[in-house]
């Protein structure tokens, strides 16, 4: 069978570090960028089946647009955003946009503090439920 | 303030356990003149709790997934559409995450897998409190002082606590033993955790600074003084870090500069743009300063031959804690505050800084500061 492959996209290269180790060690197949323009221009010429996008990078919403970009071209390509912000602002996206979830190009977001193992379980279901 | 909290679990030991752990537990936000506490309520059965919310006002409802008679899952529906304002936190087992999943999408606000411990139990209350107060704060808040003190705050906090999520994701990584039982694996996980600290330090001097500068005192006395000399002495106490990257300095400045003004005030500022023009620098580099007056101002340049400024990015050096990506990507270590404290000082002086930047080839700050500020002509 062929590994999955992930991208990975965040301005933070410790926290990239971190998580790049633990999706290695799920199994994965990943590929990480470190901002939003680096992605942007690499979009083209990328493959992969499911991506995981920090939101605040360059700006405030650059996980958003990156989801945009990448749902254009392949609607059928689980995202997963990662926010560090709920527990600094209280500010809650999944409940911001809970009632319009087909509005925006997310699949499921996360803290940014996940537990490694839970984030494994949310990636196994996006993928097989593309499948 | 108070909060209320509902636990719906059937197994008396998990209320107990969860009791117990929220037994005198404040919770405080740098936003937040008041702590928070929590009350908590217990129920035995979603019937029960539907009892209990017909006579007490609930925050937060921590929903065991599994209950004799009518399931967690069933009762939401009802509270949501009874209790909009509620926060439903669903407490589930690791293998019926998957219905945890689902229940996010259908208004549970978050899940806790079960096993969890205290502090995981907390930082979901938590979070779901700040939640909870941000709505209510939103519906009232129109003083614009407060909405840019709660931004600011919120985005200091979150610059204290990413240093310190990363700090404990690596010791994580040690404790779990993740690189297997040999101490040399993990060394080059020690040299981040160590930079990680020399961040944090940073980050703190550069607040200090900066709260100095908001609390409307001069940071030492005013006196006239050379920029000159002080343009000089900032460039040699970082002589050592421009060798390492070999950088040199071509310093053009005529006159003493004399101005009236903070000796600690003037340093930080040069210190802060110096410090930029080797840090963002490519090896072999050059900063080229020059200074000159008029008889109403003193103009200062500092160029760099560095990485440069994206068009984009040019009107956000300024804010607070905005660093581009490429200084991030680079894993150049700073706070993002240094140019958000130069541009206070030089207002604080009257004076204006701009700057000019192409990507890759240099970066130029441009420093006008009018030698008729109020305080100069209070002494001349
Ligand atoms: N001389 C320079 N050359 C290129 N980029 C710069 C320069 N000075 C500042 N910057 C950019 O502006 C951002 C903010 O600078 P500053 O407020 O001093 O924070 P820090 O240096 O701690 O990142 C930097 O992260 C960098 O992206
Ligand atoms: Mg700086």
């Amino acid at each position: 069978m062929e590994k999955i492959k992930i991208l990975l996209v965040d301005d933070d290269p410790d926290f990239a570090d971190q998580m790049l180790f633990y999706l290695n060690k799920f199994g994965y197949d990943t590929m990480y960028l470190p901002s939003q323009r680096s992605a942007e221009s690499r979009l083209k010429d990328i493959q992969f089946d499911l991506a995981i996008l920090d939101l605040m990078m360059e700006e405030d919403d650059s996980g958003l647009q990156l989801a945009r970009k990448i749902k254009a071209n392949s609607p059928e390509i689980p995202i997963i955003l990662l926010t560090a912000i709920t527990n600094e602002t209280g500010y809650s996206f999944s409940q911001e946009f809970k009632n319009s979830p087909e509005l925006l190009p997310i699949d499921k977001y996360c803290e940014k503090g996940i537990r490694p193992d839970v984030l494994n379980k949310i990636i196994e279901q996006l993928i097989t439920i593309k499948k | 303030m108070k909060y209320n909290v509902l636990i719906v679990d059937d197994e008396e030991g998990i209320r107990m356990a969860i009791k117990r752990a929220l037994n005198n537990y404040h919770i405080d936000f740098p936003f937040l003149d008041e702590s928070i506490e929590i009350d908590v309520y217990e129920a035995e059965s979603a019937e029960r709790a539907l009892e209990i919310l017909r006579d007490t006002p609930m925050d937060i409802i921590l929903l065991d997934n599994k209950l004799p008679g009518m399931q967690g899952i069933d009762i939401m529906p009802y509270i949501n559409e009874h209790y909009p304002d509620i926060k439903i936190l669903i407490i589930t087992s690791f293998a019926s995450l998957d219905i945890a999943l689902e229940a996010t999408k259908h208004g549970a606000f978050d899940f806790i897998p079960k096993p969890f411990t205290p502090g995981e139990l907390k930082n979901a209350i938590e979070t779901a409190t700040k939640q909870i107060y941000l709505n209510n704060i939103l519906k009232d808040m129109d003083r614009e002082a407060r909405k840019i003190r709660f931004k600011f705050l919120s985005i200091l906090s979150h610059e204290l606590k990413t240093p310190i999520n990363t700090l404990e994701g690596y010791m994580m990584m040690m404790k779990e033993k993740q690189l297997g039982p040999n101490i040399d694996n993990y060394m080059d996980l020690i040299d981040k955790m160590i930079n990680k600290l020399d961040d944090m330090r940073a980050l703190i001097m550069d607040l200090l600074d900066f709260t100095n500068l908001n609390s409307d005192k001069t940071i030492g006395e005013k006196e006239f003084l050379s920029l000159k000399d002080v343009i000089n002495f900032c460039v040699d106490s970082q002589r050592p870090l421009a060798i390492q990257k070999s950088i040199s300095f071509d310093i053009d400045i005529k006159s003493p500069l004399t101005f009236f003004a903070s000796k600690n005030e003037m340093e930080i500022l040069f210190n802060n743009l110096i410090n930029n023009s080797i840090k963002y620098n490519k090896n072999n580099g050059k900063v080229i300063i020059k200074g000159e007056e008029t008889d109403s101002s003193i103009i200062i340049k500092i160029k760099d031959t560095g990485i440069g400024i994206a068009p984009d990015d040019l009107s956000k050096i300024f804010d607070e804690f905005y660093r581009s990506a490429e200084a991030k990507s680079r894993r150049l270590s700073g706070t993002g505050l240094g140019l958000s404290i130069v541009k206070r000082m030089i207002e604080l002086y009257n004076g204006t800084i701009d700057v000019a930047s192409k990507l890759n080839e240099f970066t130029e700050f441009t420093i006008i500061l009018p030698k008729n500020n109020n305080s100069n002509q209070a002494i001349n």
